[in-house]
């Protein structure tokens, strides 16, 4: 408290001096934006006491139940009508239901950032499909051999320049007023910058990336997190269906 | 005027300081991460004492960037944004629940990778499930946008 006093007093001091002349510079300043509660849930502004209180809860964007079911319907759909990346149609159809799925979210994030929704939504799209990329172990099932720690390591550090550098330049073209034109114009330039560099890097290509965007149904997925249901609820399973193979792409 | 705003601001900001000095509760914080300004998110949980981040481990999974630093104002994080808290009882807890997280989906050491399940975006093998079962642990689970089945 005494430090406060002298530093209070000393301020006083500084603060009896005469301004200098200031320079009248007209500076244009970026529009301020409504930082969403929805996407910023409010932090207690003071350190919150046990017993007394409680942590809300926070909203978030959900993946809809039947998210998997969708992507996997779709890709089967894509390769019965012969398209060229049903890996891409699958994954951008999932991406489709996610966004519709936290329409709020997507608008309070348009909002925030001076965008379209179409934009968030497309910035999604590619988000996921960027930590798709980083997929180490299918990545090398795919090229057929093993990737090296250093090159796993650039590409990782290629996917946080990515994501900064163009935080950056998308929130300096919104202050700048620049058009949605042109904002979709450093969209797909960001996106072709990672994925060439991304290709560089790791030997893949446009049609092994659709395979890994395909991902694959079968495959054994990490214990579930989820409690064992009542004992009164269990019924015994029916018979599984025969196993359908896989619709080929080729 | 200006000038005496800003020694008003500074002797706020000092008591307040002081304040929170006297606070020696510990917290776990959660921070959300956004890839392209979109609806992608990275969550990760520092150890704070509600003013300042308490240690440079970084609870969360499948990632090698860096978010809890020793000091750090723990109203953000470097690249996330604060969504929620819970109470903790230390560090041993935190540790404790990070460690058990980390077995179960195989990431030794907060690895940036599985050795058991293959990553999957908004399935149930990334970094929401693994947050998910760190807070669980820890006494409140925290909303994520994967089902993690």
């Amino acid at each position: 408290m005494a430090g406060t006093l002298a530093l209070v007093a000393a301020g006083l001091v500084w603060s009896m001096w005469p301004d200098p002349p200031v320079q009248q510079v007209a500076r244009a300043q970026p529009p301020e934006r409504e930082r969403s509660e929805l996407l910023h849930p409010v932090r207690p502004s003071e350190p919150p006491v046990q017993g007394r209180d409680r942590p809300a809860s926070a909203p978030s964007p959900e993946a809809p139940e039947d998210l998997a079911k969708i992507k996997n319907q779709a890709y089967a759909k894509a390769v019965e009508d012969g398209v060229a990346r049903p890996g891409e149609v699958a994954f951008r159809e999932m991406i489709d239901a996610f966004m519709a799925y936290n329409q709020a979210f997507a608008e309070a994030q348009a909002r925030e950032e001076g965008i379209t929704v179409a934009e968030v939504h497309e910035l999604t799209y590619f988000g996921f499909k960027v930590l798709e990329t980083q997929r180490w172990g299918d990545v090398e099932d795919l090229v057929e051999h093993p990737i090296s720690d250093e090159v796993k390591a650039q590409a990782e550090q290629l996917m946080h320049e990515s994501n900064a550098d163009f935080k950056g330049e998308i929130r300096q073209l919104v202050d700048d007023g620049a058009s949605e034109e042109e904002r979709w114009a450093l969209i797909g330039d960001t996106q072709s910058r990672y994925m060439a560099k991304y290709f560089e890097l790791t030997g893949m290509n446009d049609e092994l990336v659709d395979e890994l965007l395909a991902g694959d149904p079968s495959r054994s997925f990490a214990p579930a997190d989820t409690p064992p249901p009542p004992l009164e609820e269990i019924e015994p399973a029916p018979p599984p269906p025969p196993v359908e193979p896989r619709p080929s792409a080729g | 005027m200006r000038k005496i705003l800003t020694v008003a601001s500074l002797a706020a900001m000092l008591s307040v300081g002081f304040a929170h000095q006297a606070n020696s509760a510990n917290y776990v914080e959660y921070y959300r991460d956004n890839l392209f300004i979109g609806l992608a998110y990275h969550r990760v949980a520092c150890l704070t004492n509600w003013s300042t981040i308490q240690s440079n481990q970084d609870y969360d999974g499948f990632t090698h960037q860096r978010y809890c630093y020793s000091g750090a104002n723990a109203a953000s994080v470097p690249n996330g944004s604060w969504y929620d808290w819970n109470y903790a009882t230390g560090k041993s807890q935190l540790d404790a629940c990070g460690s058990s997280t980390n077995s179960k989906y195989n990431t030794p050491n907060y690895a940036d990778r599985s050795n058991s399940c293959s990553y999957n975006v908004l399935m149930d093998c990334n970094s929401d499930c693994w947050i998910r079962n760190f807070s669980k642990c820890q006494g409140r689970q925290v909303s994520i946008a994967s089902p993690c089945w």
